[in-house]
C-alpha cells in the first residue's frame, strides 16, 4: 500500500450540479477521502460527495473510526454529513474536526444544521460515537499524524489543513483567495526604515499572507487546491473567496510543490470548462519548466504517494 | 513607571504592526505592538490602553474574539477598538462592528487615514452643556 491514499468523493464547488454536462467530473460538493498506511482514517469536508463514501463503507461491513476535517461551514462543506450514513451506525466512532464560530461552537454549528426546521433527524440521534475537537491555527498530531492548519482568505472562516505522515504530506485548501494578488509587495526590512519616510513606507506596505500560504504549502508531495475561476471570471468575482486557476499554479510552483489537483470546480462550468482549465494550467506549468504534476480532480478519483 | 498606554497594535505581522506602531509613536502616541493575540490580551488586561487596533486573523486568539472579549469585560469596554484587516467582506464588517467595534478599517489603507481615525476615536466629545 502507498505511505497516503487520497480518493476524491466530490469535488465541485458551492452547490451540486448534477447532470449531463458534468458527468467527467462529478457534481458532488467536497468530500476527500485519505487512508494513511496503518494509520488513521481521515474525511476532508463532509459536502455531498460524502454520501456516497458513506454507502462503500456500509458495503464494507466493518466497523468505522474515522476524523472528519470540516474547512468552514459554508452549505457545500457540510449538506452531506445528515446523509452520511455510517454515522447512524453505534460501532462506529467518527471526530469532528473544526473551528468554532465567534459566537458559537463547533458543535453547535454542527448541530443547528441538523435541528428539526432543517432536517428530521437531530445529530444527538445519530447513534455513531461522535465527538468534536475545535481547533485554530495550530500544529497538533493524530496516531503519527502531524497536521497544522491555517486561515485562509475566504468569507467568515476557513482553514487549510496540512497533513504529515511518513516523510510524505499533502495540503488541502479548498476555499481561498488571494489576498493580494494584483497588488505584490516589496521586501521591506524593519532594521533599515527611515522614520522620515515612514508614512510612506506604511502606504506602501502591504502584508504579505500570501506568503504564509506559499511557506505552509512548501514542498508537499501533493496540494489540493481552489481553482473555480477563469482569469477573466475572477475579476467579476474579486472578494468572493475562489481562486483563479493561474493564482493556484503560481502558489504550487512557488512553494515546489510535487502535484497539484485542481478543485473545487465552478457550478457554472461544465466538463470542457475544466478540461480548459486543467490544460490551461498545465501549459502554465510547462512554460515554468518545474516537474510538477497536474490535474483537475475528478470523483472516484484516486491519487496515491 | 511606565507611560500610559494610548494605542496597543495587534497584528501577527510583525513588520505590519512595527510599522504601525512606530507611525503612531511619531504622531504622539505612546504604543506598543504585539503578534500574539494571547500576549495582546495580557496586555489588555495589565495596561488597559485607550485603544486597540486589531487584525483578525491571528493564531491563538483571532481578532473578533479578542473584540468581543474586550467589548464584553465591563472593565475594558471602554477601550475603544478599530479592526485594522485585510478581509474584505462586508459579513466580516458587519460581525466586527456587531461585537463592539468601533471602526472597520480595510488594509492597506493610507497613513493619513489611520491616524485621523486614532485621534478622533482618542479626542475626547466635549459635552453638549460643557
Amino acid at each position: 500500500m502507498s505511505t497516503i491514499k487520497v480518493k476524491f468523493w466530490g469535488v465541485r464547488g458551492s452547490i451540486p450540479t448534477p447532470g449531463y454536462s458534468t458527468l467527467k467530473y462529478g457534481g458532488n460538493t467536497p468530500c476527500v477521502e485519505v487512508r494513511f498506511q496503518d494509520g488513521p482514517f481521515f474525511i476532508l469536508d463532509a459536502g455531498t460527495g460524502i454520501r456516497e463514501l458513506g454507502k462503500e463503507l456500509m458495503q464494507l461491513g466493518k466497523p468505522v473510526s474515522a476524523y472528519i476535517f470540516i474547512s468552514h461551514f459554508h452549505w457545500d462543506h457540510i449538506q452531506g454529513l445528515p446523509f452520511f450514513r455510517p454515522a447512524h451506525n453505534p460501532k462506529n466512532t467518527f471526530t469532528i474536526i473544526g473551528s468554532d464560530d465567534t459566537t458559537l461552537n463547533l458543535d453547535q454549528i454542527i448541530s443547528f444544521q441538523m435541528d428539526s426546521t432543517y432536517f428530521p433527524i437531530a445529530i444527538q440521534d445519530m447513534k455513531a460515537k461522535i465527538n468534536f475537537r475545535s481547533v485554530k491555527e495550530e500544529i497538533f498530531s493524530i496516531e503519527k499524524v502531524h497536521i497544522e492548519t491555517i486561515y485562509l482568505n475566504h468569507p467568515g472562516y476557513a482553514l487549510g489543513f496540512k497533513m504529515t505522515f511518513k516523510n510524505k504530506s499533502i495540503v488541502y485548501i479548498s476555499d481561498n483567495e488571494p489576498f493580494y494578488f494584483l497588488n505584490q509587495p516589496e521586501n521591506t526590512d524593519s532594521a533599515t526604515l527611515p522614520l522620515g519616510d515612514l508614512e510612506d513606507i506604511f502606504d506602501n506596505f502591504v502584508e504579505n499572507k500570501d506568503q504564509r500560504i506559499v511557506e505552509f504549502c512548501r514542498g508537499v508531495d501533493l496540494l489540493i487546491h481552489d481553482t473555480q475561476f477563469f482569469i477573466e471570471e475572477y475579476q467579476k468575482r474579486v472578494s468572493w473567496g475562489h481562486s483563479p486557476f493561474n493564482f493556484t499554479v503560481d502558489l504550487a510552483l512557488r512553494s515546489e510543490v510535487k502535484q497539484l489537483i485542481l478543485f473545487h470546480h465552478d457550478p457554472d462550468h461544465d466538463d470542457d470548462a475544466v478540461d480548459k482549465i486543467e490544460q490551461m494550467s498545465w501549459e502554465l506549468i510547462q512554460k515554468s519548466g518545474k516537474p510538477i504534476s497536474c490535474r483537475a480532480a475528478q470523483e472516484g478519483m484516486v491519487v496515491e504517494i | 513607571m511606565d507611560a500610559a498606554l494610548d494605542v496597543l497594535v495587534v497584528d501577527d505581522d510583525h513588520e505590519q504592526a512595527k510599522i504601525t506602531k512606530m507611525l503612531i509613536e511619531r504622531n504622539g502616541f505612546h504604543s506598543k505592538f504585539t503578534t500574539n493575540g494571547q500576549e495582546a490580551l495580557e496586555i489588555i488586561q495589565t495596561k488597559t490602553p485607550r485603544l486597540v487596533i486589531l487584525d483578525l486573523m491571528m493564531p491563538e486568539i483571532d481578532g473578533l474574539r479578542l473584540c468581543k472579549i474586550i467589548k464584553e469585560n465591563p472593565e475594558t469596554s471602554e477601550i475603544r477598538v478599530i479592526v485594522y484587516s485585510g478581509k474584505i467582506y462586508e459579513a466580516d464588517r458587519r460581525k466586527a462592528l456587531a461585537l463592539g467595534a468601533d471602526l472597520f478599517l480595510t488594509k492597506p489603507t493610507r497613513a493619513y487615514i489611520l491616524i485621523d481615525a486614532v485621534k478622533n476615536l482618542l479626542t475626547p466629545v466635549p459635552h453638549e452643556y460643557d
